[in-house]
This record gives structure tokens, C-alpha cells and sequence, in this order.
């Protein structure tokens, strides 16, 4: 039998399911720049990550009033959301064209980022984009939004052993897609 | 979950599978792992190295924030302010389309009311002119072909 679930999150959602307007902004707050990065590196594009961020909120708010404490983190529920959202548009994208990945908006550095480190970036994302979907989805969790493996694993559906294999063949490409930079510094 | 002995094999595909910071390595074989890289400290730095200089490659992918219209429309798509409980809003609904339906009900009831009331006043009134005056009756009936063609 599971466990029920301590989430921190539990008295947000209850209370943006009443409508309160300060738990429905700290929600927002703390919810939509990671599940935003999330969509983002799955789909490799600014505008389609937007959407799916917003679909997952309008689910989120549709089923707040209803939310039972104890059953599921709130995060994850929202990262699964999102995951068969992006799922959706990849399966979408890969029915209407067998052609590469959308290519990358340039949202132009950000004030604080050197054109070295833009650089850089743009080519990490070139080479996540280019992994396979699951193992982009195992670095994209475990890396980025800094899930445990158990938790990234329970999402993806998949034996903790099998997301460590997901990973290490993830990182390997990558490690070999950018081993110019690498052996640059 | 299988718990593995901690030896270079597993801290390398450990490294492999989760980069180089220990904190992200899964929390079961954490302090094993730090255990035996105190121990084995130059063979485990070389197993780091490699998964180290890509994470710092990785963190050089950033995601600009939400811009301030996404966050409005996520935020105006929100639930609706409301300070009754769940249980009082369903009372509330169920009064409110009780409400509705009292007062649909007693329109239908005052429509029928004003019908019965009315109705017989009105029927002799058209009985009263119908008898009162058959030639224009029959004058009426006579002329109607007439106004049809003109028509």
C-alpha cells in the first residue's frame, strides 16, 4: 500500500481551488518557470512551451478544487501533465514530418550572459534536442528539474535501472556532441 | 530498488548516469559513495572529471523566465475568488437553481392564471360579434377569394 505523500505544496492548491488570489500567484511563482524549462528543452521551441505551460495550468486550476492531500506531490502531477502534453506535440510533429527538431529561437542573451556562455548554451540545446525523446526526458528530470530517481523513474515508467541506462546513454551522446567545447574548457 | 555494493564500477556508472555532484546521486547510495571516494580519492576524482566538465557544459542551457503576459494569462484562467466553503458553494448552487426554477414556475402558474380569468370574458366578446352581426360574416367569407388574387 503507498504511503500518503507530505507534499509542501498541499495548502497552495486548496487554497487556489477556493480562488485565493495570493495562493494562485505563489503557485504561479514557483510552478511556471520550471514546468516552462521543462516544455522548453522536451520540445526545443519558445512558443509551444508557452502553450503547453498554459494548458498545464488551466488543467491544474480545473482540478484544484478537487485535490486530495496525500495522494500524489502536486509537482509531479504537474510534471506528468506536462510530459503527455510535450508527448502529444512530439507525436504530433513526428506524424506531420520526419524532418530535424523546430530550429532554436534566439531569445537573444540575457543581461547577465556573456555571448560566450549564449553560445554555449545554444549548442547544448542543439545537442539535447537531437537526443532521443526518452533519453532527453531522463537528463531533462534528473539534471534540470532536479527530481530524485525514483520520482523521475515513477513518471517516465520505468525501473529505476532502466532510467540510470536512459541516463548514462543520454549523457554519453552529449558528452561526444560536445566534445569540442569540453576539451576547449 | 536494488542496492548495489559500492565499488569503482558502480561510482563510475553512478558518475555516468548522474554527473558529478554526489548530491544528485540517488539518496541510497549517497553516503556509500562519498564513503568510498574518501577512501579512493584518486581513482574516483578521474571517474568525476569527466561527468563534472559536462554538467557545467549542461548548466550553460538557460530557459528565460515567464514573460509577464504568459503569467497573466495563467493567472487570469484561474479559479475565481470565493470565501464559502466547498460545501456551502454547493448549498449556495442548489439554492440558486432553486431560485430559478420558483421563478419560472410562478411565471408559467400566473400565465395560466391570466388565461383562465381572461378567457371567458373574451370568448363571449367574439361570440357577441359574431352573432351580433352575421351578414358581415358571410360578406367577409364571400370576399376573401377576391382579396386572395389581389394579393
Amino acid at each position: 500500500m503507498r504511503q500518503p505523500v507530505a507534499d509542501p505544496d498541499d495548502a497552495l492548491v486548496l487554497m487556489a481551488g477556493r480562488g485565493d488570489p495570493r495562493a494562485i500567484r505563489a503557485l504561479v511563482a514557483a510552478k511556471l518557470p520550471r514546468l516552462l524549462a521543462l516544455a522548453r528543452r522536451m520540445l526545443g521551441d519558445s512558443p509551444e512551451a508557452e502553450d503547453v505551460a498554459q494548458e498545464t495550468f488551466i488543467k491544474a486550476w480545473r482540478f484544484a478544487p478537487r485535490w486530495r492531500p496525500g495522494a500524489a506531490k502536486f509537482d509531479t502531477w504537474l510534471h506528468r501533465v506536462a510530459l503527455n502534453l510535450c508527448y502529444d506535440r512530439l507525436r504530433r510533429r513526428a506524424r506531420m514530418s520526419a524532418g530535424p527538431p523546430p530550429d532554436q529561437v534566439d531569445e537573444g542573451p540575457a543581461p547577465d550572459r556573456n555571448l560566450h556562455a549564449v553560445d554555449v548554451g545554444r549548442r547544448v540545446d542543439g545537442a539535447l534536442a537531437a537526443l532521443p525523446d526518452r533519453q532527453r526526458e531522463a537528463i531533462v528530470l534528473c539534471h534540470y528539474q532536479d527530481l530524485g530517481n525514483i520520482e523521475a523513474a515513477d513518471l517516465m515508467g520505468v525501473s529505476v535501472e532502466a532510467l540510470e541506462s536512459l541516463l548514462s546513454r543520454g549523457r554519453r551522446a552529449l558528452r561526444t556532441a560536445l566534445a569540442d567545447m569540453a576539451a576547449g574548457g | 530498488m536494488r542496492i548495489m555494493t559500492m565499488d569503482l564500477k558502480r561510482f563510475a556508472a553512478l558518475a555516468d548516469a548522474y554527473g558529478g555532484d554526489l548530491g544528485r546521486w540517488p539518496a541510497a547510495e549517497r553516503d556509500a559513495a562519498r564513503q568510498f571516494a574518501d577512501l579512493n580519492k584518486d581513482q574516483t576524482d578521474r571517474a568525476l572529471a569527466g561527468a563534472t566538465g559536462l554538467d557545467a557544459l549542461l548548466s550553460e542551457s538557460v530557459v528565460p523566465p515567464p514573460g509577464f503576459a504568459l503569467r497573466e494569462r495563467v493567472i487570469l484562467a484561474a479559479p475565481k475568488t470565493s470565501t464559502l466553503s466547498p460545501a456551502l458553494r454547493r448549498a449556495w448552487r442548489w439554492l440558486v437553481g432553486a431560485g430559478i426554477g420558483g421563478v419560472l414556475a410562478t411565471a408559467c402558474a400566473a400565465g395560466l392564471a391570466t388565461g383562465i380569468a381572461v378567457a371567458p370574458t373574451a370568448l363571449a366578446q367574439a361570440r357577441w360579434i359574431n352573432d351580433g352581426d352575421p351578414a358581415n360574416e358571410a360578406a367577409r367569407f364571400l370576399r376573401e377569394p377576391a382579396d386572395l388574387s389581389e394579393g
